[in-house]
Formats: C-alpha cells, structure tokens, sequence
C-alpha cells in the first residue's frame, strides 16, 4: 500500500468554518462555566446563544461564498438550510432549557456546552458526504447526549436513560462503522455518492456485500431517528433524560439522522433501498401511533409521537428528488416548532422534580393557565396534523410528495394512521381544557413559569400558525436546500467520470 | 515474495518462543510449589497484606480515566512526527490546534478540581 | 372595496378575536358586547351581498385571486356565487343570534366567545374558498372551535360527544383530503383552483378511478350532512352541545356538507355522481324515514330536533341526488331539484336555529328534556308557545313557511327522476308531522303539570334571538322569490351539466 495522498489537505477550511465556530463556542462555555460558576446561571446561557447565532452567521456567509466540495465535507445550499434549522433547534433548546436547569439545579456549565458540541456533530452529519465524516459527526452527536441524558444525577431514572442510550447508541455506532467498512469493500469507495453511482453504472454490480453494508448504516440511523424496530430505546430515554434534552433529542438528533439519510438517499440507492425504506416507515407510522394511544406519561407520549414523526418523515426521504427533501425540510422544521412546544409546556406544568408527567395531572389546566391551554392545544393539533398549523402543511408537502413519487398506498396509509394520532393527541386537549381541576393530594401540575419561559411558549406557539400560513417563503428556502443536494450529488458524479475509480484515490474522498 | 510472509514467520516465532519457554522450565525449573503459593493472589513471591476485597476512593478511577484520556491523545503526536516534514507548517498549525483542545480539556479538569484529591 | 368584500367579512371575526383576547377575563359585559356589537357587521355586511348579488348563470362575483403557496399552486382564490351567498348570510345571522342568546353564559366567557368568532370564520371560508386547499384549511378551522365549544360548555357526556364528533368528521376530511390529492394529481395543471379543476374534469371517461374519488368526497360531506349511516355523532354532538353550539351545528355545519357536494362533487365529478345518483337517492330516502322514525321515538326534546335534522338534511340530499339522476329528467326538474334543495339548506338552517333554541330557553327553565314530564306550558308561556308553534309549522312543511316551499321543489324536482323513492319518501312527511304535533301536543297542550306551573316567560333576549328567525320562515314562505332570484342561477348552472349526457 502506498501513502495516502495528501490531498485532504488542499481543503477550503470555509467548508468546516461553522462546525469549528459551534464547537470553539462549546469550549468557551465549558471554560467560562468552569472559572465564573457564580456566574453560570446567566453566563452560560448567553454565551451559548451568542455561540450559535455566531455559527448561524458563519453558515450563512460559507453558503454564499458557493464553496466546491472539500473532498469530506460539502458545503451545499442542503448544507445551509439544515444548518440553519439545526441551529434554530438549538438556540430554542438554550431558551428553553434555562427555566428547567434552574429549577432542576443543573445550572452548569458542562450543559450548555454539550448540547453545542452534539448540536456541531448534527451539522457534520449533514454535511458530510462521505462515510468516515458521518461517523465522525454521528458520534459527536451521540456521546454529548450520552452525557446530557444522564445529567440530572440525583434521579436513577435518568441514569438509566443514559445508560440505555450509550449501549443501544454504541451498538449501532458499530452498525454503522461496519456498514461503511462493507461498502468500501464493495465499491473502492467511502464518498457516498461515488460509492452509490459505483454501483449503479455496474462499475463493480450491486453485490450482496455492498447490500449488507448499505442495510447496516440504514440500521444505524434508522436507530438514530427511531424508525420501528429500532425504536425500543425512545420511550425509557425520553422519559428518564431531563425534559429539556429530551426536547433536544427528539428533534436535533432526529434532525441529524434525517439529514444524514438525505445525503445516503440523495447518492440514488436503487432497487431493495426503497423496499426496505418503504417497509420501515409503514411500520413506524402504524407501531408509533397505535402504541401512543395507550400511554399515560406525556414524555412516553411524545416520544412515541416522534417515533410515528419519523415514519412521515421517511416517506419524504423515499419519495426523494426536489420534493420528497425539500419536503422533509420543512417538516423538520415544522416539527421542530411544535415539539420544542409541547416538551416547553411539559416542562412548566412537570413541576420541581419533574413530579407531574401523568396526562392526568393535567386535569383542567387550561382554566388555571390560559396561557399554557391554549398553546399546547395549537401544539397538539399542530402535532395532529390539523390546518391551519405547521404541521398540516409539512404532512401535506411529505404526502404530495409521496404521491408524485410514485407511492400512493403508502400515502393513504400515512394519512389513516395520522387520523390515529389525532385520538391520543385530543386526549390531551380533553384532560386540560374539558375535565374540571381537582385538589388532589397527588403532584399537583404547574402553571406558574417564568417570563423567558412564557414568551417562549407563546412565540412557539405564534411560529407554528406562521410556518403554516405562511409556508411559502420557507417552503421556496428549503426548496433551495434540497436543489443543492441533487447539485451537489450530480458533481460528485461527474468529477469521478474520466477515470475509473479504485481504492486509494477514493480514500482522498473521492474529488480532486 | 508475498508480504504476508513475515507474518507468518512471527506466528511461527512466536509459537516456538513459547513452546520453547515451557519445555524449559519444565527441564531446568524446579516444580512443584506448595499449595499455599497456588492460592495465593500473586504467585509470583510478593506478599499480600489485607484483603484486595476493600473499598478505595472513587477518585483513584477519576485519576485513572484522565491519565489514559490525556496518554491515548498524546499518542497522536507519533504518527504526526513520522510525516512532519511533509505536512509542513499546515501540519504544524493542525498539531497547535489539536493540542489547544487537550490544553482546553485540561484546563477545564483543572479549574473543576479533578485533579484535587480532597 | 366590492372585490374585498368577502374577505372582510371572512377575516372580520378573526380580528374581532384579537380584540376580544384583550379585554381582561373579569369584564365578562364587556367580551359579551363587543362580540355581539362586532358581529353585526358582518351580518349587515353579508345582508349587503345578498341585496348586491345580481344572479346570472356563472354568477361569481367579488372574486379574488392572489397566490399563496405559488410553489405548489395554492391560491388564496374567493368568491360568492347563488349558492354561497345565502349561506354566507345564514352563517352571520346565526353567529349573532347564538352570541346574542349566549349572553346567559356565565362560566369561561371570554374563551367561549373566542372560540365562538373563530367558528364563524372557519365557516365563512369555507362558503367563500374556491381554493381546494383554502376550503379544506377552512373546513377543518371550523371543526376545531365546535370540539371545544361541545367538550367544555357541553352536558354531562361532553367529553365523549367532542371526541366522536372530531373524529368522525376527521375520518371524513381526511378522505377528503385524499380525493383532493387525486384530483390535484390527476389534472396535473400544479392547481388547487376549485373551478380550474372542474373545467378540466381530471377522470372524464376513467370511471374507476372518477368513482373511488367520488366515493372519498361522498364519505367526507355525507358525514357531515348527516346522511344515514354516517349520522351516529349527530344526535350525542347535539345532546350534549350548548343550545348556541347546537344552533350553528345544524345550522351551519350540516350545511358544509351539502355545499360540498353542490360546490365540488357534482360539478367536478359528473359522470360518478350521475352514474351513483341513485344511490345516493336511496341513502337519501333511508334518512328521511329513518330520521323521522327515530325523532318519533325520541323523549329527549333536543335529540327529537336532532333526528329531525337527518330526516331534513335527507330532503336535500334527494334533490341532489334527482338534480343529478341518470335518466329523463330535463333541465327545469333538475333545476327545480336543485334550487328545493338549496332553499332547505337555507330553510332548515332557520327553522332548526330557531327550534333549538327554544329547546334551551325551555331546557334553562326546567332543567329537563324529557317530553313526558312537560305539558301544558302554552298556559303558562304564552310567548314561547307561539314562537313554538310556528316553528314547528315551518319544520314540518306548512304551506306559507319556507319548509314548506323547499320541500315542495325537491319532490317537484325529484318526481320525474325517481318515481318510486320520492313517493315513499313522503312517508317521511307525513311521520314529521305527527311527531311535531305530538311534541306541541306534549309540551304545549293539555294539563298543566304543577312543577312548572311557575316558569317565567322568555325574556328579551330568547325573543330577540328567535323572532328574526321566525320572520325569515315566513318572509320566504311566503315570497320566496328574493332568494329564488340568487340561487336559480347557480341552480340552471349546475343543472346544465346533466342534462343530455
């Protein structure tokens, strides 16, 4: 074997500026937590968002400056938007993490800083266009909230949740290492495009080997995002992890997981890729949403809810092409307001200790709180899939994709298992505005929240009926982002044209 | 000649070295040691005081996990040393950047008191 | 200002909210006037259109067209023609009413005005929208408010009636929305115009495929008319709705059905709903007999007016049904048909509104439903009495109301087309008529029972709700032409596409 080339080196270091600026952010945190603990409760925070909306003005101006491929890493319009929404996540998580790290007395540096670093690894999954990058940035996702969701100590459900997470989490780690190891074998390359397009010109046939590892990433991050079957770990996690990494959770690792399998679908697997994907989001939609009717714990309920989120979103990600993605933009985004919402709402009215997580404690809330009745009705129905909110329009791009793409009997099955998803999500409507309040001697829910917290709930709530009235900017925006993806596979393909490709040139990440 | 050639002279090396010790000391070495060496936690001659079964502080494992963490990171300072000259300054600057996260790492383990024993 | 003219009444309520939000939750007198205060302009608004409408065939005026979601081809696309505008008025008129008779709320009263403003607007879309995308964001607005408006202010089984009545009319929007989907799809011109798409008749000649839509938007609206076997949510949402809820969910929301099919099934789907017309006239007649049977053998007072609604609500659907009919009919009986069962849409609306609300006026004083413990209150309210009576009169078809004259076109219209259904759907008359004079008869007539020897008379407020209504029964009753004049054209219109096919 020769050397590897060199040629990494020739990269434009634009391309990584933004992970780099979240990343040296996060350490700024841990050390400012570190020396000014007196200081953290305000500290951190502000530094937190100071780091991300730097990021955000980083992506930004790396979007404009139309950077080529840098063999691992490719910074695209799909980039940029899923930048974008990612941290548009995470500036929201900040905001709505601070009542319950007071509350919680989590108030620590660390915190704040772990959820940028995984928040960094989400964009580098994203932006990543090659096997070895993914793992990197999978994994810089994943241990971050290892940690986060064993962070509040003191409860032994939480280290359950994280102990749960870090050994399913490592397990498909290694799913995933392995799948890309049998890809590479299989193709000569670790360039996901060039390895998808290998196999699709009969450069090396779509052999079984290559099947098998293309099968082990979709396991990995199907894992991720919790797809059925791989979904067993969501509901102890979500329910053990602190509320607000939960929240950051269910929508900054799905986020990830979907952007990552964007870019896997985006190189054109064919043949038993759209069997296998089709088989997992029916399964996830109708196992997601029938389990979700008999839970009792709103946490259990959420999480179950995403996991039918993520069977919806699957179908943009089948459905593919400038649609199905830009599509799947849009929910995420969609999603992202709506579930930061309900887990907010959950985690005023959860109370100190988080004592009231049963539905029932919720009885007769929207009488005592208006506020936080009528925001998490326009969460629940957002969630439900009714108009005139976000998440109508998001099922709605997701189906019509769907449809165009080719896939009708999966759209009507998409659409009968969300009338499902309504029943659980009125129940919640039912308890807090329909039942009387009753003075049990049961953990009594919370209504009283602080400002920020308020004003966070309630911008949630007004961001939720805009994204659906107004979707047509942000529908044209993420329609850019999924235009760029389809650029950016096209070129990968056409810069492995003139010569065959064999092993050691691919492992520069197959440009030149 | 095949690369793997060595290979297989080291398996075969090794596997004689091996055989060879044993058969040696079965020659030259004098067996049979009392049962009272057998049971012991260290056979070969220290004596233990106390039982191993005892609680020690949890800081020991503290102390532990961040030696390797630091002593795994400075193994990567190997293989940038066999390739300095080619990666030149850019390489020196990637080094710098790397051993600034370690520094910040440090610092950080630091200034939290992990590194104190009280 | 003719152009934004239905916007303004659309979005008027909605704005109405915003300042209604505002007023602190402990001035209850002032949410209760500003709504009601509010909401006349609309009304006096909508009383404009009706006078301004000038009718003609494709009469669609005040029509508006701006893009929305451009990306997809949704436009935010409106306009009123013969069908709407009625509807559009019996919707304000009735908002004011229920807001009006409402004042008697006294728990969570600024919620229940809110949501009250929010269900107008959801309703007026939908009259207004000729976007299908508009129409079904609208369709599902309206269904929102009226869950809340059942599940909190409701009677003792509110909880179970919200759900069942959410979900049955979700399972029905949501075939809906797949039909939608099809109908998009299949004319493949990127639009979600209502009328584009009729124009281009996305499944002419592909039956198959034209019935399966067919049958996805019959699912939708005939679950919202009610027709039988869709009608079980009707009669547990009416029972246990308050008196304003149940006011507008038969007067108006039932009505959304049938505008579905007047507005988008039929012109849409010419051939399935010729080729399943008769169908339809069956299911139609099950209704109209079924529905009075079952009001007969009510003792609930309010469920006897709810069944009353499938046995009307079947009327329209025959007339729809016959407008469409394969076979000999000719324009004039299909246009008879059509503008009879567009005049009971309006008519049944002001009837039951009415009805209903004496319902509650009787139910607040007595605090029982039940038709056994009644008897004798003409002696003792004698302004509800009358106010009963007529009611009563109208709903069961006596000439010189307004029940009578729709009733009349539809079997006039329906007559030549099926022969044999429309014949035995006059049993259905006659079954509503011994009902409703069995129920004046046990409420009003005979000894009076000493328990409610002491009930006060309507007050003001239950007088000014219910007599606009009573006039309107009359007035077209009696001169129907004014709004024979609005719906004849789109009547002719529609009527048009059937005849010679």
């Amino acid at each position: 074997m020769t050397a590897p080339s060199l040629q990494i080196i020739t990269w434009n270091l634009w391309v990584s500026a933004p992970v780099c600026a979240l990343a040296a952010s996060a350490m700024v945190t841990l050390i400012a937590g570190a020396f000014w603990p007196a200081f953290a409760r305000w500290l951190t925070p502000c530094l937190a968002l100071g780091g991300i909306a730097l990021t955000a003005a980083f992506t930004i101006l790396a979007g404009m400056l139309g950077l080529p491929p840098a063999g691992m890493q490719v910074m695209d319009s799909f980039t940029v938007v899923f930048d974008l929404i990612i941290l548009i996540a995470a500036f929201i998580t900040v905001l709505v993490s601070n009542h319950y790290v007071t509350r919680e007395n989590l108030e620590r540096g660390e915190y704040y800083a772990l959820m940028m670093l995984s928040a960094s690894g989400a964009m580098l999954m994203a932006a990543s266009d090659n096997y070895v990058m993914m793992f990197l940035g999978l994994e810089l996702l994943s241990i971050p909230l290892y940690v986060l969701a064993g962070f509040s100590r003191g409860r032994s459900e939480s280290q359950e949740s994280a102990l749960k997470y870090l050994l399913l989490g490592a397990f498909a780690s290694a799913f995933f290492v392995f799948g890309a190891a049998l890809v590479f074998s299989a193709t000569g390359s670790t360039n996901i495009v060039v390895a998808g397009d290998a196999t699709e010109r009969a450069l090396v046939g779509t052999t079984p080997i290559y099947v098998i590892g293309l099968a082990m990433i979709l396991t990995a991050l199907a894992f991720k995002v919790a797809l059925v079957p791989f979904h067993m770990w969501t509901p102890d996690v979500y329910q053990g992890a602190p509320t607000s990494v939960t929240a950051f959770m269910a929508v900054v690792a799905k986020a990830a997981g979907f952007g990552a399998l964007a870019r896997v679908a985006a190189a054109g697997p064919e043949g038993s890729w759209t069997v296998l994907l089709w088989g997992l989001s029916a399964a996830t939609m109708i196992w997601g949403n029938l389990l979700a009717i008999s839970q009792n714990n709103i946490k259990r309920l959420l999480a179950y809810s995403s996991i039918a989120h993520a069977g919806y979103l699957l179908m943009g990600i089948l459905a593919g092409g400038r649609a199905g993605i830009s599509a799947v933009l849009f929910y995420l985004l969609a999603y992202a307001a709506m579930t930061f919402g309900a887990f907010a709402a959950v985690i005023i009215l959860a109370g100190r200790g988080d004592g009231a997580e049963d539905i029932e404690d919720y009885r007769g809330i929207a009488r005592r709180s208006p506020l936080l009745g009528w925001t998490m009705a326009i969460f629940m129905f957002s969630l439900a899939g009714l108009p005139p909110f976000a998440g109508f329009f998001g099922k709605l791009y997701l189906f019509s994709a769907a449809v165009e793409a080719g896939y009708p009997g999966l759209t009507v099955l998409a659409v009968l298992t969300s009338v499902m998803g309504v029943f659980y999500y009125l129940r919640v409507t039912v308890v807090m505005w329909m039942q009387e309040p009753e003075a049990e001697s049961g953990p009594a829910a919370q209504t009283s929240a602080p400002l920020l917290s308020r004003l966070v709930l309630s911008a949630l709530a007004v961001a939720v009926l805009a994204l659906g009235i107004f979707s047509s900017p942000v529908l044209r925006w993420t329609n850019s982002g999924s235009a760029g993806l389809e650029r950016s596979a096209e070129a990968a393909i056409q810069m492995t044209l003139p010569e065959p490709t064999n092993a050691p040139a691919a492992l520069s990440g197959g440009s030149r | 000649m095949n690369p793997y050639l060595p290979i297989l002279f080291m398996l075969v090396i090794a596997t004689a070295f091996a055989l060879a010790a044993m058969a040696l000391a079965l020659f030259v070495g004098r067996p049979r040691p009392g049962p009272e060496r057998k049971f012991a936690p260290y056979e070969c001659g220290i004596e233990p005081v106390g039982s191993a079964r005892d609680r020690f502080p949890v800081k020991f494992y503290l102390v532990a996990m961040l030696f390797i963490l630091f002593d795994i990171e400075v193994i990567f300072l190997y293989p940038w040393a066999v390739v300095f000259r080619q990666l030149g300054v850019f390489g020196l600057i990637e080094m710098a950047i790397f051993l600034g996260i370690l520094l910040v790492g440090y610092i950080y383990v630091w200034r939290v008191g992990a590194l104190e024993w009280q | 200002m003719d152009r934004w003219v239905l916007t303004v009444i659309t979005f008027l309520p909605l704005g109405l909210l915003a300042a209604v939000l505002f007023v602190p939750g402990r001035r209850p007198n002032v949410i209760r006037w500003l709504s009601i205060a509010g909401s006349l302009v609309p009304l006096a608004l909508s009383a404009w259109l009706w006078l301004d409408y000038s009718g003609g065939a494709h009469g669609l005026q005040y029509a508006v067209n701006r893009p929305w979601i451009p990306l997809i081809g949704v436009n935010y696309h409106v306009g009123a023609d013969g069908l709407s505008v009625p509807m559009i008025f019996l919707t304000t008129l009735l908002t004011t009413i229920s807001l009006i008779y409402s004042l008697n709320i006294k728990e969570r009263v600024k919620e229940f005005y809110c949501l009250f403003l929010l269900l107008e607007t959801g309703m007026l879309g939908v009259f207004v929208a000729l976007d299908y995308f508009l129409f079904y964001v609208f369709w599902e607005v309206s269904l929102v408010p009226m869950y809340f408006l059942i599940g909190i202010w409701g009677g003792p089984r509110r909880e179970y009636a919200a759900i069942k009545f959410f979900l049955y009319t979700l399972v029905g929007s949501v075939a809906m929305l797949l039909a939608i989907l099809a109908m998009y799809f299949a004319t493949g011109a990127r639009t979600f115009d209502i009328i584009a798409i009729a124009g281009a008749q996305p499944f002419a000649g592909q039956m198959a495929l034209q019935g399966l839509v067919f049958w996805a938007l019959f699912l939708g609206f005939a679950i919202k008319v009610p027709v039988w076997p869709f009608h079980t949510w009707l009669p547990d949402a009416h029972v246990e709705a308050p008196t304003a809820g149940s006011v507008i969910l038969a007067g108006v929301l039932l009505k959304m059905g049938c505008y579905g099919f007047l507005r988008i099934v039929l012109p849409t789907l010419p051939e399935a709903a010729q080729q399943y017309a008769v169908w339809v006239a069956v299911l139609a007649l099950i209704s109209i007999v079924y529905g009075a049977f079952v009001a007969m053998a009510q003792m609930d007072f309010k469920k006897l007016i709810a069944y009353s609604s499938v046995n009307h609500m079947g009327y329209v659907m025959l007339g729809i049904a016959a407008a469409c009919s394969l076979g000999p009919a000719n324009l004039s009986d299909r246009a008879t048909a059509l503008n009879g069962a567009m005049l009971q849409m309006f008519s049944h609306g002001v009837i039951t509104g009415a009805l209903f609300l004496l319902v509650g006026v009787v139910y607040e004083r007595a605090h029982t439903r039940d038709l056994r413990e009644f008897g004798g209150l003409g002696a003792v309210m004698a302004k509800y009495s009358v106010l009963l009576w007529m009611s009563c009169f109208a709903s069961l078809g006596l000439p010189g109301m307004s029940g009578f004259v729709a009733e009349f076109f539809v079997f006039r219209g329906a007559f030549p087309a099926y022969l044999l259904i429309t014949c035995l759907s006059m049993i259905g008359l006659v079954v509503t008529a011994a009902y409703l004079l069995w129920t004046i008869q046990r409420v009003l007539l005979g000894p009076v029972n000493p328990k409610w020897a002491g009930l006060k008379d309507m007050d003001w407020r239950e007088i000014v709700s219910v007599v606009p209504l009573i006039a309107l029964m009359i007035l077209f009753g009696v001169y129907p032409a004014p709004i024979f004049r609005i719906l004849n054209g789109y009547a002719t219109g529609l009527a048009s596409y059937f005849v010679g096919g």
